[in-house]
């Protein structure tokens, strides 16, 4: 820029000499437009970007700072500038020609002049100033560093204070502020707090037998497990000694307890090393729910409530598995079973065998009972004979129940992916019967599996149905709702009234074999007849097992079974050769 | 309901996000977002076209201007949604309902979020210098404005600078009409904790892509493209407008990111006329 620009009133040679001062300041000077592109740059502020003046100009400022700069200048000076209309010694690098950068101070005024709105940017070396500014950088981050130790350390003071230092989990007195909270929580947004009361079974005799140090490994797998089968949105608390406490701030569904339950007692599975000893450990868990209203103005009381209930629900859980708690004596044998039962079916122990049902009309095969076996590593195979009671006792037969029930289920599924539509009868026992989360189990199979629930036929006790009619009847109903058929097993031998059997929702009766057993050639067939008359007369389909001679099938085949099944027309055989066999 | 949020008053919601009620009481509500860097103040310049004939709500964003930074979480605020909650937390605070949300730059993307997720809340929404991802996307051919680098480098120039942006920064917010309670002390506190929260709301922000969400907007939408926009690229504006569905883009005379405070009366008035438009949706279809 030379002089040509003259004022009125100004003598040329001061305009001049005013250009002269703009141009070799000892600052650099730009003039820009609101978005920011060159008007005018004075020689100071191209030299020091090494830039041509002329070049600089219709250039954008912005595209001179580092993207991050720019970006800082566009979000937030921009901003402020619009808001006052001026900045002062603001920060930024600006990039020379070579990409190199300089440390600068910029100071931007928005002036209204004749040709519009610009913005005056004076620009000031800070190579100095950055260097001071970088240090009081890193002293303000070691002093937030120095912050941060310290939050850190009153962090962990605080959770010392709250958690169990054995192993790692919340405390009672934690445990007591969050069900506290939760219930707050609760009343307020209308859900309902969950609880698990959980008990170490035989905690004592492992502390006695095998010493405290294995106490406590005991004490922490169990944490870990419950850890392990809360989820992230539950607290596990150590209650006391060898009692766990899980809470369920927020029931989202409503089977979330028996869920958590079910995943601890999949956890406890496999049997711990204990120096050289394998030692089973399991645990008596009981539930406890709030009301689904309740008013929050007493939430210590009800906390302590709550935890009360889940207690006693655990002792009575414990009662019903053991007979009386903590007392119990059991023969070494059952023990030795029990403790080999535990995890069998996660180790492939557990196999299911099948047994071909036959439809009396036409021979045609139609059906399969499942029958467990369990191939104990030391004893052999041992039928469910053998066993059955212990699973029961120990309530372990949950765990072999489904297996069986999901073997069985997912061997029908296999059938009928090769179009052959077999269907599935699975043993249940009274105590699965009992679980309330046996017929989501039941629901949750046939999901994962794929298995239609009319293939699929539960064969209960005929003593066990009616025994527990008023307990399961919601059950058994709730089952026939998911299509699944219902049969009584071993009927004729209970105690069954007609009347009780006419209003459970069963579909089908298996005639005791003791019945079948009995015919011969000479003998009458008055009894079994009258079985039979009476189970068409209530309209269920009747299935007659234990077949063993040409004899028995020719006389049940005129008797008007639907359905035979027997070592005559079929042993128990595996998938394999059951496969082979028949197909 | 008074309590949006249980353990949080309606009134302590209010005072976490600095809210402001503005205008007009039984006016349509019209709620605005500031953007990154900024806070309600941005607004000034607008609101006098607005207050007599509509209730105007401001607030400030957890981290910015003054609002409560002792409710900064880290892990709450590292994604939109955080932010998204606040907002309707404030909706259930002031039992609003028909609200028109306008949203400016980041608070364009949590205008979108709400118009996707809480379509039940808006009337409209109004997307100011907005973006549905300020990050190139070269998997699909996005363009942002800016590369992974160059926000790598954002990134690590805020870790080095922001102490020093922030201490120049600081006056723009201390300068708000709205709370003249603002001292000295809050100014030292702001200088002195904001560092990591800059940097995450600069991730939170910048990072953030609601592509995805646009084609479920379900309120019809204004979309006001500015000139020359060093944050956002010309062809953002008539992205968002082909991917969200009853949308009407304008493309405005004032250049920069800020028009409602370089040209507050061409933002007003683009405002004005789209919210007394009684069909705004079929605006797109002329």
């Amino acid at each position: 820029m030379t002089g040509q620009r003259s004022h009125s009133g100004a003598p040329a040679g001061d305009q001049s000499e005013f250009e002269d001062l703009f141009d070799h300041a000892p600052v650099g000077y730009l003039v820009t437009g609101l978005d920011g592109v060159i008007l005018r740059a004075n020689t100071t502020f191209a030299r020091w970007l090494d830039e041509d003046q002329e070049s600089l100009i219709g250039r954008s400022f912005l595209r001179l700072l580092p993207v991050g700069d720019r970006i800082m200048f566009g979000t937030h000076a921009m901003a402020q500038l619009e808001h006052t209309g001026a900045l002062n010694e603001l920060s930024a690098d600006l990039f020379t020609r070579d990409r190199s950068r300089i440390p600068v101070l910029l100071a931007i005024t928005r002036v209204q002049g004749h040709h519009g709105t610009t913005d005056r940017i004076v620009v000031i070396r800070a190579t100095e100033r950055r260097l001071h500014e970088q240090e009081l950088v890193s002293a303000l981050h070691s002093l937030q560093e120095a912050d941060e130790a310290r939050n850190r350390l009153l962090e962990e003071a605080r959770r010392q204070a709250q958690h169990d230092s054995l192993t790692g989990l919340a405390n009672r007195s934690l445990l007591q502020d969050q069900v506290r909270d939760a219930l707050i929580v609760g009343a307020h947004s209308s859900t309902q707090v969950g609880l698990l009361f959980c008990d170490v079974n035989r905690f004592k005799r492992i502390n006695d037998n095998l010493g405290h140090t294995a106490g406590d490994d005991v004490l922490r797998h169990v944490a870990r497990c419950l850890d392990q089968a809360a989820g992230s949105e539950a607290l596990v608390a150590r209650y006391s000694g060898d009692e766990f406490v899980v809470l369920v701030p927020t029931i989202i569904r409503g089977n979330e307890l028996a869920l958590i339950e079910n995943r601890l007692r999949l956890e406890l599975a496999s049997p711990i090393l204990i120096g050289d000893r394998r030692v089973s450990v399991d645990v008596a868990v009981g539930a406890a729910l709030t009301p689904s209203t309740y008013h929050h103005d007493d939430v210590t009381g009800i906390a302590e409530k709550l935890i009360e209930e889940a207690d006693a629900a655990m002792y009575r859980a414990k009662t019903r598995a053991h007979g009386k708690p903590l007392e119990r004596t059991k023969s070494p044998e059952k023990l030795r079973l029990e403790t080999d039962l535990r995890g069998a079916a996660a180790r492939g122990e557990l196999k299911v065998f099948y047994q071909p049902q036959i439809d009396a009309r036409n021979t045609e095969l139609v059906g399969a009972e499942a029958l467990v076996r369990w191939h104990h590593p030391e004893l052999g195979l041992l039928s469910p004979l053998d066993f059955i009671d212990v699973a029961e006792d120990s309530g372990l037969i949950k765990e072999v129940g489904a297996h069986v029930l999901h073997t069985a289920c997912a061997f029908g599924m296999a059938m009928l992916n090769n179009g052959k539509a077999l269907e599935m009868s699975v043993n249940v026992s009274a105590y699965q019967l009992s679980d309330p989360e046996f017929v989501n189990d039941v629901r949750k199979i046939l999901d994962t599996v794929g298995f239609p629930a009319r293939l699929l036929t539960l064969e209960v006790t005929e003593s066990k149905v009616i025994s527990n009619t008023v307990h399961s009847n919601g059950t058994l109903t709730a089952l026939r709702e998911l299509g699944v058929h219902l049969s009584v097993d071993d009927f004729g031998t209970g105690y069954s009234s007609l009347s009780q059997l006419h209003s459970m929702p069963v579909t089908e009766v298996k005639i005791d074999r003791s019945f079948v057993k009995d015919i011969d050639e000479n003998s009458p067939l008055t009894l079994i007849t009258g079985i039979i008359g009476l189970a068409r007369g209530l309209g269920l389909r009747i299935v007659a097992e234990g077949i063993e001679t040409p004899a028995q099938l020719q006389a049940l085949t005129h008797i008007g079974c639907d359905r035979l099944q027997g070592y005559h027309l079929g042993r128990p055989v595996d998938e394999e050769t059951f496969h082979a066999r028949h197909y | 309901m008074g309590e949006g949020h249980f353990g949080m008053s309606g009134e302590s919601i209010l005072r976490r996000n600095n809210v402001t009620v503005l205008g007009r009481t039984d006016g349509p509500v019209l709620m605005f977002g500031h953007g990154f860097g900024t806070d309600q103040s941005m607004w000034d310049k607008v609101l006098p076209y607005f207050v007599e004939d509509y209730r105007v709500v401001l607030f400030d964003h957890v981290g910015a201007g003054g609002s409560d930074l002792d409710a900064y979480e880290s892990a709450k605020y590292s994604s939109v949604e955080g932010y998204v909650t606040d907002i309707v937390e404030i909706l259930d605070a002031l039992d609003l309902t028909e609200v028109t949300f306008i949203g400016h730059s980041m608070s364009a993307m949590l205008a979108v979020t709400l118009a996707a997720e809480h379509a039940q809340r808006l009337r409209r929404v109004v997307l100011l210098a907005a973006s549905a991802s300020y990050m190139d996307r070269p998997e699909d051919g996005y363009e942002g404005g800016f590369s992974r680098e160059d926000l790598e480098e954002l990134f690590e120039s805020l870790d080095d600078n922001y102490v020093v942006w922030a201490s120049r920064m600081a006056p723009v917010f201390m300068n708000n009409p709205h709370r003249p309670e603002l001292g000295a002390d809050l100014a030292n506190r702001f200088n002195r904790t904001t560092p990591h929260i800059a940097r995450e709301l600069a991730r939170t922000a910048f990072l953030a892509d609601v592509r995805h969400l646009l084609s479920k907007v379900r309120v019809p939408a204004l979309i006001m493209q500015c000139a020359d926009d060093i944050i956002v690229p010309m062809h953002v504006g008539a992205y968002l407008h082909q991917n969200i569905p009853s949308s009407t883009l304008v493309n405005m005379k004032a250049k920069g990111h800020f028009p409602q405070a370089s040209a507050p009366e061409e933002t007003a008035h683009t405002m004005l006329r789209y919210l007394g438009s009684t069909t705004p949706g079929l605006l797109t279809l002329v």
